[in-house]
C-alpha cells in the first residue's frame, strides 16, 4: 500500500502535469488550425474564381460540338494532367518506385510524410490508381494490371476499378485471373464483387475471355464467370432500353452462349444453372427458349426462381409456361411468377387473373393479388367490373374480397372511381351470394350514405 | 475496527489503481488505433468514391426498417429524411408499435397512405399485426401497425416484411445524411467474407438546422446538459467504437443506425425481447452464434456515415437513457457471460467484452466508491492527502485529455462543426464534463446496475421533442 503510495506520489504530478499541457497543446493546436484552415479557404476560393474559366476552358479542348462531351472532358483532363506532370507522379507512384533511397528521401524535400516514411504507403498507390482511372489514363494500363496483385488489397481493388473505366480488352485477362484466384481463394483475394464489378463493365464481346472460368473445374469460377456474363447482358440490355432484350445480344460471342447452353444449364452446380438462367434470357439463341423452360422445372428453387426471371427478357418466351409456375412449392418462385405476368402487360395480365378466378389454391391466389396490388394495376380492374365481357375481372374483384383482402380496394373505390360507378359496383356486389363480398359491399354502401 | 476499514480501504485502493491503469490505459490504446483508423478512412475517401458503389450492379438491394413508438412530433421529419436517402433498390418499413398518439394517423396524411393486404410470412414471432399500409406516391414505403410489443418485438415485425438482403435499423427520432446507408453498405461490397454488421456514427441533432428531412446546418445545442452530450458522442463514436474495430472486437453497434444481414439476423433468432439494449445483445449474440456454427463473419463500424440523433433535453430523460443504456450493457454481459475470458472469441473474448465488463459495467460501482471512500481515508489519516491528490488531479487530467483528444479528432477528421465558436465551445466543455456532468451520469449508470440486481428490464421510453433549431417540409 505504502508502495503504491509512493509511486502514486512521485508519478502522479509529472504525469498529470505532461497531460495538462498537451490539452493546451491539442486546444492551440485545434484553434489555430482552424484558423489557418478558414485563411487557405478564402485564397482557395478567390483562386478558383480566376483560374475556373481558364481551366474549363483547356478540359473542354478544341470545339468538336459532335463528340461526347464526357469523353472531351476526360481526354482534356489526360493532357491537363500529363502537362501538369501528375501523371508521372500517380505512375511513379503506384509502381512505388521512388528515386531515392529510404534514408536519403527522409531528408529530402519535395516528399510528403508519407512518402518519407513509407508508412501507409499504399494509401498514395491506391490514390495513383484512382486518379488514373478517373482520367482514364488508357498507357497506364499495364501499370495498373501490375497493380492487381499488389500487396495491399486495397491498391489492387482500386486498380480493378481504373481498370474498369479505362475498359482496354487487353487489361481483361488480367482481371479474370483475379477473378479465378478469387474463387479459389476466397479468404485471400481481393472481394469477388469487386472484380465482378470491374469485369462487367466491359463489352459482353469481350466475354470469350472468360471461356476458360466457364469450364473451369471449380464450381464457383464457373459461377462467377457466368455471374459476369449475366451482369454485363443486363447492363447492355439497359442500356439499350426498356425495348431491347435478347435482341441486345445479337454480338454476344457463340462460343460462349454454345458453353451457356450446353453445360453450364445442365451443371452440377447449382447457382451456375441458377446464373446460365439469368444469362440464358438474355441470349437471341435458338437453344435459349428451350434451355429455360427446362430450368423452370429444376429440383432447386431458386434454379426455377432465377429461369421465371429470365423469361421476362424473353419477348418470345411462352408465357403458359409461367403461368404453370403460379402454384410453385415455393412462394419466391410463386412471386416472380406473378411479377413476371405482370411485368409483360396484356396476355401476362390476362394469365394472371385466369388462374386466380379458376383455382382454389389460396396461396396462388393470394400471391396473385398482391402482384395485382403492388403493380398498381387494381384501378382499370375496378374500371372494368360489370362491363359484358369483363367477366374475368369482376370474377377477379369478387374473389380478393373472398379472401379477406377487401381493404385494397378502398383507396381505389374511394379516389380512383366516379360516385356512380361506385355506387353501381356496391350494389351488384352487395347481391352476391357469399357472406363475406355481401357484408363488405354493405359496410362501404353505408359510409357512402 | 479502524484497522480493519485501513485494511479495507488500502484493498479499495489498489483496486481502484488497477481500474484506473486498465481503463485508461485501453482508452489510450483505442484513441492512438482510432486516430490511424480515422485518418486511413479519410484518404480512402479520395479513391474510393461512392459513385461506383450507387451505380454498380451488385450493390445489394436494402430496407430501412424504422420502429415507432408515440413518435408523433418526429416521425414525419424523420421518414421524409429516409425517403430522400441516396441508395438504390431501398425499401423503407415503418413500424407502429401501438402508438398511443397520432403516430400511425400522422404517417397516413403525410404519405396519403392506405390499407393494402400483403402477404405476411412471419420467420420470427411477434406481437399480431393490426394493418399495413402502403402509398401510391411512395410505392418503396410499407407502414406496419402492430400491437405493442416494445422495439425489439417491431423490428422483428419490420424484419418479417422485409424482402432485401440486408436492412438497416434506423430510430424514428433520427435524420439520416442522404449517403449514409451508401457509405455504411461499402464494407459489405468490401468484405471478403460475410460481414452481418455495419455500424456508423451517430451525431446530435439538438442544435442542427433540417430542412426537408435534411440536416443543412450543423449547430450546437443551447443547454448544457445538451452540449456535454455532444462531446460525449464524439468520444464513444470515434475513439471507442473505432478503435475496438481496428481490433475485430466490435460488440456494439448502434441499433438507431446500422445495417444487418437479414437471413443471418433471421437464423441467430432475430432481436431479442429479454434485453433493454437490442442492438448490443444481437451484436454479441451473432458473435457466439457464428462460433457455435462455424461460420466466418465480419462486424464493422465505419466513422463517416453519420445519422443525427436527438439527445435528451432534461435530466429526468437523460436519466431514463442512461438507466436503460447500463441495465442493457449488464444484462447483455450477463447473458453471455460465457465469452468473456473466452479465447474461442479471439479479440471479442479475451479483450472487448472483459473490458466492457469491467470498465463499462462495473466501473460505475468502482467510481462511485472511489468518490465516497478517498474523502473518507483522507479524513481517517489527513497524512493521504500528498498521494489523494495528485491522483485525484491525475485522474481529472486524464479525462479532460480524452474528452479534449476527441474534439480535435473531430476537427482534424470531419469537422461538422463548422464554426470556431463551436468549436471554441466544445472544447471548454470537453474540459469541463469531469466536473459534475461525468459524476451525474455516473449516478443514472449505478442506478442502471442496481435495476439489473434487482431484477428490472422494463424499457424506459426518452421522449423526443424535434429538439432542432428549425424543420420546413
Amino acid at each position: 500500500m505504502i508502495a503504491l503510495g509512493r509511486i502514486v506520489e512521485s508519478l502522479a504530478l509529472p504525469v498529470a502535469g505532461v497531460l495538462l499541457a498537451l490539452i493546451a497543446g491539442l486546444i492551440a493546436f485545434a484553434l489555430i488550425r482552424r484558423i489557418t484552415r478558414r485563411r487557405h479557404s478564402r485564397v482557395l476560393d478567390e483562386l478558383a474564381t480566376v483560374c475556373a474559366p481558364l481551366v474549363e476552358a483547356q478540359v473542354a479542348g478544341p470545339a468538336n460540338q459532335d463528340a461526347d462531351s464526357d469523353l472531351q472532358a476526360i481526354s482534356g483532363a489526360w493532357k491537363v494532367c500529363e502537362d501538369l506532370g501528375l501523371v508521372k507522379v500517380w505512375q511513379r507512384r503506384l509502381a512505388d518506385q521512388y528515386s531515392r533511397s529510404l534514408f536519403k528521401r527522409l531528408f529530402s524535400r519535395g516528399y510528403s510524410l508519407v512518402e518519407r516514411t513509407h508508412l501507409f504507403s499504399f494509401v498514395l498507390r491506391a490514390e495513383a490508381a484512382e486518379n488514373l482511372g478517373i482520367i482514364r489514363h488508357q498507357p497506364s494500363w499495364p501499370l495498373l494490371a501490375e497493380a492487381l496483385h499488389d500487396s495491399h488489397l486495397t491498391v489492387a481493388s482500386t486498380a480493378a476499378r481504373a481498370l474498369a473505366a479505362i475498359q482496354k480488352p487487353d487489361s481483361f485477362p488480367a482481371l479474370a485471373e483475379r477473378l479465378q484466384a478469387a474463387a479459389l481463394n476466397p479468404a485471400a483475394e481481393m472481394s469477388a464483387r469487386t472484380l465482378v464489378m470491374a469485369l462487367a463493365s466491359f463489352p459482353s464481346l469481350t466475354s470469350v475471355g472468360l471461356k476458360h472460368l466457364l469450364v473451369h473445374p471449380h464450381g464457383r469460377a464457373r459461377f462467377l464467370a457466368a455471374d459476369v456474363i449475366a451482369v454485363m447482358l443486363r447492363q447492355e440490355a439497359k442500356r439499350a432500353g426498356a425495348a431491347a432484350g435478347p435482341e441486345s445480344s445479337s454480338n454476344f460471342p457463340p462460343e460462349v452462349a454454345e458453353i451457356v447452353l450446353t453445360r453450364l444449364v445442365v451443371d452440377e452446380n447449382a447457382d451456375v444453372r441458377a446464373r446460365a438462367a439469368d444469362v440464358a434470357g438474355y441470349l437471341q439463341h435458338p437453344r435459349a427458349m428451350s434451355a429455360i423452360l427446362a430450368l423452370l422445372t429444376d429440383a432447386e428453387w431458386f434454379v426455377r426462381l432465377h429461369a421465371v426471371r429470365a423469361i421476362a427478357y424473353q419477348k418470345l418466351m411462352p408465357l403458359a409456361a409461367v403461368r404453370d409456375r403460379l402454384t410453385d412449392p415455393n412462394w419466391r418462385v410463386r412471386e416472380a411468377s406473378a411479377q413476371t405476368l405482370s411485368a409483360r402487360g396484356g396476355l401476362g395480365v390476362e394469365y394472371l387473373l385466369d388462374p386466380f378466378v379458376n383455382t382454389a389454391d389460396r396461396y396462388s391466389q393470394e400471391q396473385v393479388a398482391e402482384q395485382i396490388v403492388r403493380a398498381g394495376l387494381l384501378p382499370s380492374l375496378v374500371a372494368s367490373f360489370g362491363i359484358t365481357g369483363r367477366e374475368r375481372e369482376t370474377r377477379f374483384i369478387e374473389g380478393i374480397i373472398r379472401l379477406g383482402k377487401g381493404d385494397a380496394l378502398l383507396p381505389v373505390l374511394r379516389s380512383a372511381l366516379p360516385l356512380a360507378k361506385r355506387k353501381m359496383l356496391l350494389k351488384s356486389l352487395s347481391s352476391h351470394p357469399d357472406p363475406t363480398v355481401h357484408s363488405f359491399a354493405q359496410t362501404q354502401a353505408c359510409v357512402d350514405c | 475496527m479502524r484497522a480493519f476499514a485501513s485494511d479495507v480501504m488500502a484493498v479499495f485502493d489498489i483496486l481502484l489503481a488497477i481500474y484506473f491503469i486498465a481503463g485508461n490505459g485501453t482508452y489510450t490504446f483505442l484513441m492512438l488505433l482510432s486516430l490511424t483508423s480515422v485518418w486511413l478512412h479519410r484518404r480512402r475517401h479520395s479513391y474510393e468514391g461512392l459513385q461506383q458503389l450507387r451505380e454498380s450492379p451488385v450493390t445489394p438491394p436494402a430496407t430501412i426498417v424504422m420502429p415507432a413508438w408515440n413518435e408523433q412530433e418526429v416521425i414525419v421529419e424523420s421518414v421524409r429524411s429516409v425517403l430522400r436517402t441516396d441508395y438504390p433498390g431501398l425499401e423503407i418499413v415503418v413500424i407502429d408499435d401501438g402508438s398511443s398518439d397520432e403516430t400511425l394517423a400522422r404517417l397516413v396524411a403525410a404519405f396519403k397512405l392506405a390499407p393494402v393486404s400483403l402477404i405476411s410470412r412471419p420467420r420470427l414471432p411477434t406481437r399480431p399485426v393490426l394493418g399495413l399500409h402502403a402509398s401510391a406516391e411512395f410505392p418503396n414505403l410499407l407502414v406496419i401497425s402492430k400491437e405493442k410489443g416494445g422495439k425489439a418485438d417491431a423490428l422483428n415485425a419490420g424484419l418479417n416484411m422485409c424482402r432485401t438482403p440486408y436492412f438497416c435499423t434506423l430510430d424514428a427520432d433520427c435524420i439520416l445524411d442522404r449517403d449514409a446507408l451508401l457509405r455504411l453498405m461499402r464494407p459489405v461490397i468490401r468484405s471478403r467474407i460475410n460481414l452481418v454488421a455495419s455500424g456508423g456514427v451517430v451525431r446530435v441533432l439538438n442544435g442542427c438546422t433540417v430542412v426537408d428531412g435534411q440536416v443543412t446546418k450543423v449547430g450546437l445545442p443551447r443547454t448544457s446538459l445538451e452540449r456535454f452530450q455532444v462531446v460525449e458522442y464524439l468520444r464513444s463514436f470515434l475513439f471507442g467504437r473505432t478503435g475496438w474495430n481496428l481490433m475485430g472486437a466490435t460488440v456494439i453497434v448502434s441499433g438507431a443506425f446500422a445495417v444487418f444481414h437479414r437471413e443471418t439476423v433471421i437464423e441467430a433468432g432475430g432481436f431479442s425481447l429479454d434485453t433493454v439494449t437490442e442492438d448490443m445483445e444481437l451484436v454479441v449474440r451473432l458473435r457466439r452464434w457464428a462460433a457455435a456454427h462455424h461460420r466466418a463473419i465480419n462486424i464493422s463500424f465505419t466513422s463517416d456515415p453519420a445519422c443525427w440523433a436527438e439527445c435528451p433535453q432534461t435530466l429526468r430523460m437523460l436519466a431514463r437513457q442512461r438507466r436503460r443504456w447500463q441495465l442493457g450493457l449488464c444484462q447483455t454481459l450477463w447473458k453471455n457471460s460465457p465469452m468473456i475470458f473466452n479465447p474461442a472469441f479471439g479479440a471479442t473474448g479475451l479483450f472487448s467484452l472483459p473490458f466492457h465488463a469491467g470498465v463499462e459495467g462495473l466501473g460505475a460501482l468502482v467510481e462511485v466508491a472511489g468518490y465516497l471512500i478517498i474523502p473518507l481515508e483522507a479524513y481517517l489519516d489527513p497524512s493521504l492527502l500528498r498521494f489523494l491528490l495528485p491522483f485525484l488531479l491525475l485522474s481529472l487530467a486524464y479525462a479532460g485529455f480524452l474528452s479534449v483528444a476527441a474534439v480535435v479528432m473531430e476537427e482534424v477528421t470531419y469537422h461538422r462543426y463548422s464554426s470556431l465558436r463551436h468549436l471554441a465551445i466544445l472544447l471548454l466543455y470537453g474540459l469541463l464534463e469531469n466536473f459534475g456532468y461525468r459524476q451525474l451520469v455516473l449516478w443514472f449508470r449505478l442506478q442502471g446496475i442496481f435495476r439489473f440486481l434487482a431484477g428490472f428490464g422494463r424499457w424506459e421510453k426518452v421522449i423526443h421533442v424535434a429538439a432542432r433549431e428549425q424543420s420546413a417540409h
